[in-house]
């Protein structure tokens, strides 16, 4: 019996090993209990719809005009990205050319009716940004549109992937153009999460309930990433509270499309709409072909003398010699410019010797033809008084305007409204008369042979030292042709390139952006910065008369800049180096000290016209204080045009000079061993003029 | 009684205490065995999750398979929680650890910690875990998928293919439906896995946000603001233990791989250098919340 108890506590010993540990581990009374999983209904996971793409026949309605399309501001497209649109324009017989910077916006612009601007990532300047204003101005229009998946390109190629992720902005680019017009771009791009296109970030947009001919019959138009903007003009599609905007947030007004400036202005956030294959998704392609009518109908109003030739609507242009029994030989000649000129714009010049009425026409007349010229010029409320020289006070006006006596001791004046009077003495007169039916333009100076020149200089497109009233222009005819430097006359095919070493941080920079602005005037100036746009490579050089390359106010290691290697790379053309370090050699050779001033040399070099010999220049301060460049006199075969002043280290050293070696690739040099920007502003404009027209020339 | 009757007791009496005490002990040494202490196992997520294929590679979604076989092994372990410390990944690997938690969850309690970030692919695979506890400022969230448009390429008469995308797989629109799909397979996953806990709607997650645990909380995305410690104590409660270890289940699985040699585990060709934050991501689609895309150099 006590055995069999004994076994029990024993077994109960072991229960209770077992049942305490199980307890002190699982005693807490509850299990896990399996839960319910709840598992994804199939038919909630579908994938992004097919895109809707549209057939689309287009109806070309016969329209006019020259449409400009920019490619000149690094725009983030290609040429295919561009043949729907062009070939709408195309099909509505209008004109499509391409701006590449060749020549200056504004003379580029004198023909065309239409600009399109899409994805610059380059800012406009001021002068290119005046043209546009004045075109629109005049009638012109102007079709704008960015991007947001359209960035600056990048120059660096070697890490693309974060050149994507981190791309630069080129919201400033378009908006250097769209301001002048109300219009803001936003840096953003819309998105919907509720109804959306495939993606998020795949817009549809519906018409504004008041359509203009822009949106006739279109009902969705789809916009792949698109700015916002911000504008005084009218949205072409509604608001729609499920849109919203990366960056302007709680706002619900986000048009993506305006129209603005009396409907001369379209501004849209997304140019990939209008590529293929996206164009034909939706209404994307009504919405292209009625964008390709907008810019297919000439509103441009042309009645001015910048107008020439494209203020003359038909296609045959009547030159009248209002003066003489005969046609003056030097007309003929300059007559045969002319028609070359009218040839390339698809007109041609027809030499008579009468006025036909309802013609376009160039008259033209002398002075000295009163009887003739003197109806023209009341035409146009213009007075031309005539009275011998003998009694000069008789006549003489009261603002003491100069006189003019001919061989016959005659004096004549001319009384212009809003200009006053004046001797016709070095004067030609241009008077534009249009009306529905034709253009005329008038040209009266003192001889024939100022007539003959005042045609060359229509031809020429050359209205620099004129002045503008109205259908009235006046101009110097010949000295002051002959007395300005080249560097004044257009040249919108001469080209120059400057190439900035840095961009200019750290509180030092080039003069780069100086030199923009005194030459983008007259020249069609390109800037390369060599941070932002890399190395040039050799085809980047291409195509350039004059090359700029400016080593701003850095010293040190620049002799390893790609910039300086850029020369290496120079075909042809002719080279200003310019900086504190601006030759591109070992700099360990060369000795640095700062430089205060410069002493103009008393050398007869067209480098320094307008600038006297001796003349002490003080520089402006360094906004670096890094020390300049001693170039060494010693066996220099170049002209030493400045030299370093009294107040500076190594003075009597060159600071600049100028060389010419007909044998180099590179004929002509000048090295300024100083940074431009510490010129004072007028001899800064001065020298610069004169250097890029002395470079510009093809020998001595 | 005699002498001899008094020492037969005191004899039968030892006798008894040692077999007392021997079935006490051999009962204790089998309880242990039987009845061993049981274990809450550590997983971590520390990386981006991807995928190798075979090797254990630190994120490799490879070594978590490993930890969770090993879980599931272990009959001391009846509880786990996965601490995230990811900002995702590759989309299949998320996926692929997602379905393993959920899977382990018909075994035993699985529950999610989530200390500084649990963004994206992560978030997905945390969605297999209940309940999932965040601190108060973890970054929680970052619904999505994103990946590089496949090139478009030309017909050519030097490469030849058997049908227009067998080199690329996709185009650029079949890419985009691509992505929507897995975005909605995400937010299904979010909405079925959340339920009527989510206060949030699909569209509004679906912007890729990232919330602060104290918002996640109040959106549904998290069940507490807790520590790993309460999440464990979660994990052991709903399993129904206590007096518990805790596992590290990586460090077991790497001793057990590496035979206790030093383990030398390589990262993954695509994370992001400590130095730098600067990745090379081979191509791919991603649920990847991509700390660098926010201005991190």
């Amino acid at each position: 019996m006590k055995t069999l108890v004994r076994l029990l506590l024993l077994l109960s010993l072991v229960a209770a090993i077992f049942a305490g540990r199980w307890l002190w581990f699982y005693g807490n009374g509850r299990a896990y209990q399996t839960p319910q999983i709840a598992e994804i209904q199939a038919d909630k996971v579908v994938g992004a719809p097919t895109l809707d793409h549209r057939a689309f026949a287009d109806e070309p309605v016969a329209g006019n005009g020259h449409v400009l399309i920019d490619l000149a501001h690094h725009n983030n497209l290609t040429r295919n990205d561009l043949i729907p649109l062009q070939s709408r324009l195309e099909a509505r017989g209008v004109t499509v050319a391409f701006f590449d910077g060749d020549v200056t916006l504004r003379y580029a612009l004198y023909q065309a009716t239409a600009l399109v601007v899409l994805a610059p990532s380059v800012p406009f300047t001021d002068v290119e940004q005046k043209a546009i204003a004045a075109f629109v101005q005049d009638g012109g229009r102007l079709f704008l549109a960015a991007d947001p998946t359209r960035p600056v390109l990048s120059a660096d190629t070697t890490d693309a992937e974060t050149a994507a992720f981190f791309p630069t902005s080129a919201v400033p680019a378009i908006n250097s153009v769209a301001n002048l017009f109300t219009v803001t771009y936003f840096d953003d791009y819309l998105y919907n999460l509720a109804e959306n296109v495939g993606n998020y970030r795949n817009v549809a947009l519906a018409p504004a309930d008041a359509r203009t001919p822009l949106t006739q019959e279109v009902e969705t138009v789809v916009f792949f990433a698109t700015h916002s903007m911000r504008s005084t003009g009218t949205a072409l599609f509604k608001d729609d509270a499920a849109i919203a905007s990366t960056v302007r947030t709680g706002e619900t007004d986000l048009p993506a499309a305006v129209i603005t400036a009396d409907e001369r202005v379209l501004a849209l956030g997304d140019v990939t709409f209008l590529t293929a294959p996206y164009h034909t998704i939706a209404d994307n392609d009504r919405f292209l072909s009625h964008i390709a009518d907008w810019l297919a109908e000439d509103t441009r109003v042309r009645n001015a003398l910048e107008d020439f030739p494209y203020l003359f609507s038909q296609q045959t242009i009547d030159l009248v010699q209002l003066s003489g029994d005969r046609i003056d030989p030097r007309l003929i000649a300059k007559g045969g410019t002319l028609q070359t000129y009218f040839t390339e714009t698809g007109r041609s010049l027809a030499i008579r010797t009468d006025v036909v009425p309802d013609h376009d026409a160039l008259l033209l007349g002398l002075f000295s033809d009163v009887p003739t010229v003197q109806e023209l010029l009341a035409q146009n409320g213009i007075t031309l008084t005539t009275v011998a020289a003998a009694n000069p006070a008789a006549a003489v006006p009261s603002n003491g305007g100069q006189t003019a006596t001919d061989a016959t001791g005659m004096e004549q004046y001319l009384e212009i409204p809003a200009m006053g009077t004046l001797s016709v003495k070095g004067i030609t007169l241009f008077i534009v008369d249009c009306n529905a039916a034709r253009c005329s333009i008038s040209i009266v100076a003192e001889t024939a042979e100022s007539v003959a020149s005042a045609v060359e200089r229509l031809a020429n497109h050359n209205l620099v030292g004129c002045a503008q009233a109205g259908a009235i222009t006046l101009c110097a005819t010949e000295g002051l042709l002959e007395t300005q430097p080249k560097a004044t006359e257009p040249a919108p095919t001469k080209r120059i390139l400057i190439i900035s070493v840095e961009a200019g941080e750290g509180g030092v920079r080039t003069s780069a952006a100086d030199f923009v602005g005194m030459l983008d005037d007259i020249y069609a100036v390109t800037l390369w910065t060599i941070p932002d746009d890399g190395q040039p490579t050799r085809a980047d050089l291409e195509g350039y008369n004059v090359y700029i390359i400016d080593s701003g106010d850095y010293a040190g290691s620049l002799a390893d800049s790609p910039a300086f290697r850029a020369i290496d790379r120079i075909s042809s053309g002719n080279v200003l180096l310019v900086g504190a370090q601006p030759l591109p050699i070992d700099t360990a050779e060369f000795e640095y000290a700062p430089i205060n001033d410069l002493v103009v040399a008393d050398t007869p070099h067209p480098l320094l016209e307008g600038l006297t010999a001796g003349e002490l220049i003080t520089l402006l301060p360094s906004e670096s204080s890094v020390p300049a460049m001693i170039i060494s006199g010693d066996d220099m075969e170049s002209a030493i045009l400045l030299t370093r002043g009294p107040n500076s280290p190594s003075t009597g050293s060159p600071a600049l000079i100028a060389a010419v070696d007909e044998t180099s690739d590179i004929n002509r040099i000048v090295v300024a061993a100083f940074p431009f920007y510490r010129l004072p502003e007028s001899i800064q404009r001065t020298l610069a003029l004169n250097i890029a027209a002395w470079l510009m020339a093809d020998g001595d | 009684m005699g002498h001899s009757s008094r020492l037969r007791k005191v004899g039968t009496f030892v006798l008894w205490s040692l077999i007392f005490a021997g079935v006490g002990l051999l009962s204790w040494g089998l309880a242990t065995r039987f009845i061993p202490r049981p274990a809450v196992g550590l997983i971590k997520v520390s990386y981006e999750i991807w995928s190798t294929g075979t090797d254990f590679d630190f994120g490799s979604v490879e070594l978590f398979q490993a930890e969770i076989d090993s879980a599931r092994r272990d009959p001391r372990i009846k509880a786990v929680v996965v601490q995230f410390d990811s900002p995702g990944g590759e989309v299949v690997a998320s996926q692929t650890l997602y379905m393993e938690l959920q899977a382990l969850r018909k075994a035993m309690p699985v529950v999610g910690a989530i200390g500084s970030t649990a963004g994206s692919g992560a978030y997905y695979a945390a969605l297999g875990t209940d309940p999932l506890y965040a601190r108060p400022s973890s970054a929680v969230g970052n619904v999505g998928v994103w990946g590089y448009v496949p090139p478009d390429l030309a017909v050519n008469d030097v490469i030849l293919a058997s049908g227009p995308f067998k080199l690329t797989g996709s185009n650029r629109d079949e890419f985009l439906r691509e992505i929507e799909g897995i975005k909605q397979e995400f937010l299904a996953t979010v909405t079925s896995q959340r339920g009527a806990r989510l206060r949030i709607s699909p569209e509004e997650l679906s912007q890729g946000l990232i919330y602060p645990g104290r918002e996640a909380l109040r959106l549904g995305l998290i069940d507490r603001v807790g520590t790993l410690s309460d999440a464990i104590a979660a994990a052991a409660q709903q399993a129904g233990i206590q007096h518990y270890t805790v596992v590290d289940l990586e460090a077991r699985v790497l001793d057990t791989y590496f035979q206790g040699e030093s383990a030398f585990v390589n990262t993954w060709i695509g994370a992001a250098d400590p130095a730098t934050g600067k990745r090379t991501l081979p191509p791919g689609i991603y649920m990847l919340y991509d700390m660098r895309l926010r201005g991190v150099p």
